[in-house]
């Protein structure tokens, strides 16, 4: 009730807004109007995105080079620009050092009539002076050829060219840098949308030809092995000389950069995705992969979209950039670096200061490579407008003939050595292959891709120092030459296998996974890796155990248990047992004893719940019954059993119930949900007598009895109405088991609660027991219901009923809306309740318009809304532009009643639902920003279209689809909750439109909604709005001030508030961009001074941190003035630099500010400490 | 490209009709299909069948749409976009109808191969739904047998046992067609002979499975075997081919209108013109509409070149 009495504060604050600005926000649009008029004969502006967008700068690379602000210690030059090239899309180098470039003019469709004639070029810098000295046609006559990776095939030079729906070679017999022959390598991608076709072509150090589609792609390629379909986002590997062809990973939207590293491990960017840099592995699945019942997450949580992925590496780059990943922000016209740290099996990375930054609207970075001279070249699209989803394909703005490449060199430092692109001498090039340039050990292997000489090689091994510290390295690279000519030295991965560098063997296992299938006497080799002292050798061997199809490869994999998982390797292993079920399952069911999967329960149990279908309930039983299992895994495996099983597993979990009643309230609330959710979701119910479950209506655990009281209301046990019907009845000061009670009368059905839920919906009862009465109404009687709704809403006083909850019932079901809508003819509402059931109607899967109106009728509130002719837009950009005020702005995003932050993070600060907004001013033009406020329904950016779902049991859902499991389909509601929703119960599912509701900005002022929108167009741009990378806290929760949290926090000390106490409530609270908490828009806990206590007014508000390594590490508030600091409860010294050693794991640092005398600002970062290991990140999304 | 036609020229020796049936024929008027996998989607990039198709009876004017979709099943499965195999075998439906066919070559059975014996029941219950569907259309159906893979050149050590079940598969395509009276073309022989079953300079596949330029022609004199095509097809595409380098133009001509027609019935963007982002970007689907009329006028060209092709030969006839 207390969130509820927060939300109609909110809306008398808001009718007062609206009451004093209306009339002066009304005359001025029209007075706007009124101007617009004079121009009515004008041309109406296009009605397209970007309109703004009017001052394109002068295209001269000079102006723009000199727009580019450069980290310290680096200058750039042009390397080449148009007329020379136009539009690339992708480069890469060739052997000699020339860059060859795919461009496309034709993007992003193409014109009737008009000649595909997009085209490859090659770049040439023959007196090396870092400027692009002559330029190539190698082909034209390309449709959008999306990537160009050189390469010869079956010993033809030339490039491989991923063009539209086909990977093409393009030879060059005779040398001329002509194409003079085409082959078709593979057909059947998809080419649904142009910026998503087949892209990204990369060399992997195995000799296999990566490449990556993107999320709308549905690709279906006929290869000798069989046909191969990939639907999403994802990274192809391909071998042309054996024409193998498999997916190595998925699940991104568009994941335009993908680099190995010196050890062969895979880094991933997507140009849509929100986690920056993504370490990926075989089988890595990341969120958007159709039918993924589990996936990844990247390493950057709330650093969005990036392009193009290059690794730093080579003499030219100072010590403390080797490694370093570089990538493109291409919407805030910034090019920016990570480093990594190894941690567990996978990786940690931080952003660093930015490479490049600009505020030149047309500097657009989309790929960058390291070049022969090891300088870093950086593909420039150039181009003002981006994306042709949302601006216009033909808008006239869009650029279709500049491009430039320019160069970064670090400042006095000597270019790296080139490598000599004369190969006539093998041995000289085999000692290519320890160069510290990637770039020369790369070509060193390229340019005897068809130069098959085992024996020089095994010759130039043999000559190794055995002693060198880059021994095992120089024969991992020979190793995987011999991988690329695909005649592998098995001594030699044998001998790798035992490296004492952990990189090594880690890469080595993953060559032997890829022989394993034929070469047998490989799998005992990965079986022991999969017990390696390394957490990434261990990952690796769990992979590669998918390749040998037998129970034995499942157990070995299941090693690994024995020793700590991370994320990682934890979904690594879900995935093999997965994956591999068909090969074990039959064992494990068969109850053959001798199986190796039996010797651990630990480890059975993992793979049962890997599988996770009602298969596995016997196998679980026979677990629970055997005695070997730890008392503290039995109730969740007991949960799992409830989720999965049949009636006569149900009564077991079910006699548990009973039988443990009083003893553990959160076991057995589990118990009781996982029983709800298998009648709910499978209908399935235990069997046997279910009206004993009555005796836990008394059960002194709140939660328990309410559990009770609602199962017995799902499995219809009519003999117990008498009692609910008691519960429901009984006090003026409901708790949950009353109410859970009312509503369990909604579900038991019947016309005896009928009539108790009528007699409960009228005044004789408090307004929480009448308004969940209602609301048991609308499921089954509607116009019962809709009756009751209108007395309810025009009898209570504001505050004691909360109206949108109320009101989502009737607007998720058809009938129920039109019995609403029925009721309220002639009726009236508050104009406030009015108002804030209209913007759950309108927030409604399927806005029931006439619902609206007659809500809007009732309340006698005009629902015309804001509307803007283009010409209006026009005016409020310019006003904008000079008047808004950036800083007001961010307050009001912030602001209760507009709620933005609900639904939008800035920088992972922020709710889920809509797109990060990070950098959405460098992106988008303010009238686009202005449209997408006004009608959030006009542009709906990529992947937030919300689904509308009819499940069987009537109701009507919609969210934007988070991701979609072989079992269930899910969804996040507007309310930033995640809902799941079984496949088997939906009906239909219709496309939406975006869940931001029409009309929030209706109530805003006009000064407001400029201030509003210059704060989002400053996002990003390069300013006091351009996150920067450093670790400061921006998620926080702050106390609820529930009727119950706050008792308990009287009654005892403060310091329970650090505790997990689940009586404690808290809700997210966000940091403004300078990463401050604002104190005066949190909570107080009110002071109490009496005889025993004395306790100052508190504001209490937490985060959390993961930690991925342990060690030292620093918390650095702004200030300790006034503040309590507990880390899990344990309470801290404050210091403004605060030194703490938190184990691996996630943790939460509670802090109580004395309001009395602080009540500004507070913020918290995280700082390294010098020389510690430790490795940690404040917790960003929840 | 010269020195393929040159070999592929030399190959395309018709063999002697078969008494039993009649012989094959295109009528004036006539619009040809074809659909299947990925056997049919890059026969529109090469154009040979089709060329020889048109200048087989080159006074009549019938035309010709490729639906080929890599990778395609009997179901539709590669025309499934966003949505599942059913909307893929509904795609499938409209395709076809859309193209309003008088004759349909379907090239099936090489994807589906894959799943062996035990997917045989599955395939022929799905052949027979398709050609349930197709027959309403009222067209003249010519289905087309699967290929072997060449066991010289291909990578996949399975290669034996795929063969096998191509052959399994052939047969039960060969009874459903007569079943049904249709027409079936063998593509086994063909493919069983050296020429398909050796490493050549110049091969027949490009990968030891999907046909390669030369194997098109290779295949197409199976095709003209098999329905009696006339003999006069040969010496027209000697005489098509000029001894230099040069591509014919009736063959640039239908090359330039089977792109056409793709960007017409496939065009990019799919997403935003006519799929669920259409409300955003769906102004500009009239675009593609836009291709109509340049494949009309491409047509005609097709037809001028025809009209000369005859017009030629009618003066060779008269010159003897």
């Amino acid at each position: 009730m207390i969130q509820y009495l927060a939300a109609v504060q909110v809306t008398a604050f808001e009718i007062r807004t609206v009451a004093g600005f209306a009339f002066r926000c009304a005359s001025r649009l029209k007075f706007v109007y009124g101007a617009a008029l004079l121009f009515a004969t004008a041309l109406a502006a296009p009605a397209f995105a970007q309109r703004d967008l009017k001052d394109i700068p002068p295209p001269e690379p000079e102006l723009e080079r000199q727009a580019l602000q450069l980290a310290d210690g680096l200058e750039i030059n042009l390397f080449a620009a148009d007329p020379l090239l136009a539009k690339p899309v992708q480069m890469n180098f060739d052997a000699a050092g020339r860059l060859w470039v795919a461009t496309s003019e034709t993007y992003p469709h193409i014109l009737p009539g008009q000649a595909a004639n997009d085209k490859i070029i090659v770049l040439e810098d023959a007196d090396q002076d870092g400027r692009a000295d002559k330029t190539t046609v190698f082909a034209d006559g390309l449709l959008i050829p999306t990537g160009v990776e050189p390469g010869s095939y079956y010993g033809v030079n030339g490039a491989f060219v991923a063009n539209s729906t086909e990977v093409i070679h393009l030879g060059d017999e005779d040398g001329d840098l002509k194409s003079d022959f085409r082959t078709t390598l593979l057909s059947g991608f998809g080419t649904e949308d142009t910026h998503h076709l087949l892209h990204t072509l990369r060399w992997g150090p195995d000799g296999r030809l990566y490449m990556n589609q993107s999320i709308y792609i549905h690709s279906h390629i006929e290869t000798p092995y069989g046909v191969r379909r990939l639907g999403g986002g994802g990274i192809w590997q391909f071998h042309p000389p054996t024409h193998r062809l498999d997916v190595l990973s998925r699940g991104w939207i568009n994941p335009w950069g993908h680099q190995h590293d010196k050890w062969g491990q895979s880094f991933v960017t997507d140009g849509a995705g929100g986690e920056g840099i993504n370490y990926t592995f075989p089988g890595a699945t990341f969120p958007t992969a159709p039918g993924a019942a589990r996936v990844l997450s990247g390493l950057n949580p709330g650093s969005p979209k990036y392009c193009g992925l290059e690794i730093i590496s080579g003499r030219h780059f100072p010590d403390n950039w080797q490694g370093d990943l570089i990538t493109c922000d291409f919407r805030a016209h910034r090019v920016v670096r990570f480093k990594l740290t190894e941690s567990g099996s996978g990786y940690v990375s931080r952003e660093q200061p930015e490479v490049i930054k600009t505020s030149h609207v047309a500097f657009r970075p989309i790929d960058v490579r390291l070049g022969p001279d090891g300088a870093l070249y950086i593909a420039d699209w150039y181009n003002p407008i981006i994306q042709h989803g949302e601006v216009d394909f033909r808008d006239p703005r869009r650029d279709h003939t500049h491009g430039r490449i320019w160069r970064v060199t670090a400042k006095g430092r000597a270019p790296a050595p080139r490598p000599s692109s004369d190969d006539a001498e093998l041995a000289k090039t085999f000692d290519n292959l320890r160069s510290p340039e990637a770039y020369t050990r790369h070509f060193a292997k390229r340019s005897m891709v068809d130069n098959w000489v085992p024996e020089d090689l095994d010759a130039w091994i043999a000559k190794l120092d055995k002693n060198a510290p880059d021994y095992d390295q120089s024969r991992l690279e020979a190793l995987w030459l011999q991988q690329t000519w695909d005649d592998v030295d098995l001594a030699l991965l044998e001998s790798l296998l035992g490296s004492k560098d952990h990189h090594v063997r880690a890469a080595a296992v993953r060559v032997a996974g890829s022989l394993v299938a034929n070469e047998a006497s490989l799998y005992e080799r990965i079986a022991t890796q999969a017990q390696d002292d390394h957490p990434q050798v261990r990952l690796e061997a769990v992979c590669a155990l998918r390749n040998v199809a037998t129970p034995e490869s499942v157990a070995a994999a299941l090693q690994v248990l024995d020793r700590p998982l991370d994320d990682f390797l934890d979904f690594a292993l879900w995935q093999t047992c997965r994956e591999q079920k068909a090969v074990w399952l039959p064992t494990v069911l068969a109850e053959k004893s001798e199986s190796r999967l039996y010797e651990k329960p630990a480890h059975l149990e993992f793979a049962l719940r890997a599988v996770d279908e009602p298969a596995i309930v016997p196998p679980l039983v026979r677990l629970l019954n055997d005695g070997r299992l730890p008392a503290d895994r039995r109730e969740g495996i007991l949960e799992l059993v409830a989720r999965l099983g049949a009636p006569r597993d149900l009564s077991m979990i079910f006699r548990r119930v009973m039988e443990s009643a009083n003893q553990d309230a959160d076991a057995q609330l589990a118990l009781l949900n996982a029983l709800a959710n298998a009648t709910t979701t499978r209908n399935v119910r235990p069997d046997g007598d279910l009206s004993l479950l009555e005796q836990i209506l008394e059960a002194s655990d709140e939660r328990v009895a309410a559990a009770a009281a609602r199962l017995l209301g799902l499995w219809k046990i009519e003999q117990v109405r008498p009692s609910l019907v008691r519960l429901a009845e009984s006090p003026k000061d409901p708790a949950s088991r009353n109410l859970a009670a009312v509503a369990a009368l909604g579900d038991l059905g019947g016309s005896a609660s009928l009539q108790a839920l009528i007699k409960l919906s009228s005044d004789s009862y408090s307004p929480p027991t009448r308004q969940t009465a209602v609301m048991a109404l609308a499921k089954g009687y509607p116009s019962a219901a809709g009756q009751a709704a209108v007395s309810l809403l025009t009898s209570v006083e504001p505050g004691t009923v909360d109206a949108a909850q109320l009101i989502e019932a009737f607007t998720t079901r058809q009938n129920a809306a039109a019995a609403l809508r029925a009721a309220l003819a002639d009726k009236q509402l508050p104009a406030d309740v009015a108002k804030l059931a209209v913007r759950t109607a309108r927030s409604s899967a399927k806005p029931d318009e006439a619902l609206i109106a007659a809500l809007l009728k009732a309340g006698g509130i005009s629902g015309t809304g804001l509307q803007l002719t283009p010409e209006q837009t026009a005016q409020l950009v310019d006003e904008i532009k000079k008047s808004g005020d950036a800083a007001r702005g961010e307050a009001l995003f912030h602001r209760k009643d507009l709620n933005c932050v609900k639904c939008h993070a800035v920088g992972g600060a922020g709710g889920r639902v809509g797109p990060d907004l990070v950098s959405i001013g460098a992106s988008a033009q303010l009238d686009y920003l202005v449209d997408s406020l006004v009608q959030p329904n006009k542009a709906i950016k990529e992947g937030y279209h919300s689904l509308v779902v009819v499940t069987d049991d009537g109701l009507t859902l919609s969210g934007v689809k988070v991701r979609e499991t072989d079992k269930d389909l899910i969804l996040r509601n507007a309310e930033d909750q995640d809902l799941t929703v079984p496949l088997k119960g939906i009906e239909e599912r219709t496309q939406g439109m975006s869940l931001m509701p029409a009309g929030l900005v209706d109530n805003l002022t006009r000064q407001e909604l400029i201030d509003l929108v210059r704060f989002l167009g400053e996002l990003g741009k390069v300013g006091p709005y351009q996150l920067k990378p450093d670790r400061t806290v921006r998620r926080w929760e702050s106390f609820m001030m529930t009727q119950q949290g706050v008792e308990l926090l009287r009654r005892n000390r403060l310091g329970i508030a650090a505790t997990n106490d689940a009586r404690l409530t808290w809700e997210p609270a966000y940091t403004r961009f300078d990463g401050a908490l604002r104190l005066d828009t949190l909570g107080v806990l009110g002071s109490v001074k009496n005889k025993f206590m004395k306790v100052p007014p508190y504001t209490l508000v937490r985060f959390q941190i993961d930690v991925q390594q342990a060690g030292p590490i620093e918390l650095q508030f702004d200030s300790t003035v006034s503040l309590q600091i507990w880390l899990d409860g344990k309470p801290l010294e404050p210091a403004d630099r605060l030194r703490i050693e938190p184990a691996v794991g996630r943790h939460t640092v509670t802090v109580a500010v004395d309001r009395g005398v602080r009540n500004d600002r507070l913020a918290c970062k995280l700082v390294d400490v010098p020389g510690s290991p430790a490795q940690a990140v404040p917790v960003t999304v929840k | 490209m010269r020195r393929t036609l040159l070999v592929a020229t030399m190959l395309l020796s018709l063999g002697a009709p078969l008494a039993a049936a009649e012989p094959f024929e295109l009528k004036d008027g006539d619009r040809v299909v074809f659909l299947g996998n990925t056997l049919i989607e890059r026969e529109q990039k090469y154009g040979y069948w089709e060329l020889m198709l048109t200048i087989a009876w080159p006074e009549r004017n019938v035309t010709f749409r490729n639906l080929g979709w890599s990778g395609d099943t009997v179901w539709g499965e590669s025309r499934a976009g966003f949505g599942t195999q059913a909307d893929g075998f509904k795609a499938l439906r409209e395709q076809v109808a859309e193209a309003k066919p008088t004759v349909i070559f379907i090239g099936y059975g090489n994807v589906e191969a894959f799943a062996g014996e035990k997917g045989l029941p599955k395939f022929v219950e799905g052949l027979n739904q398709l050609l349930d569907v197709l027959e309403p259309t009222k067209a003249s159906i010519v289905v087309l047998g699967p290929t072997l893979q060449n066991g010289a050149e291909s990578p996949n050590p399975n290669w034996k046992q795929y063969n096998d079940d191509v052959r399994s598969y052939s047969r039960a395509m060969s009874a459903a067609a007569d079943k049904r009276g249709h027409r079936f073309v063998d593509l086994i022989a063909v493919t069983e002979e050296t020429s398909f079953q050796s490493k050549e300079v110049l091969p027949m596949t490009e990968d030891g499975a999907t046909i390669a330029e030369l194997g098109y022609l290779v295949l197409f004199d199976a095709v003209a075997d098999q329905l009696q095509l006339p003999d006069e097809i040969e010496a027209r595409s000697e005489k098509l081919f000029p001894d230099d380098d040069s591509s014919p133009p009736l063959l640039t001509a239908i090359l330039k209108k089977n792109e056409l027609f793709f960007h017409r019935w496939r065009p990019q963007n799919e997403t935003y013109l006519f799929g669920f982002r259409k409300h955003e970007q769906g102004n500009n689907a009239k675009e593609v509409f836009e291709f109509d009329p340049l494949i009309v006028a491409e047509e005609k060209k097709i037809a001028e070149l025809r009209a000369k092709l005859v017009a030629e030969s009618k003066k060779a006839d008269g010159a003897k």
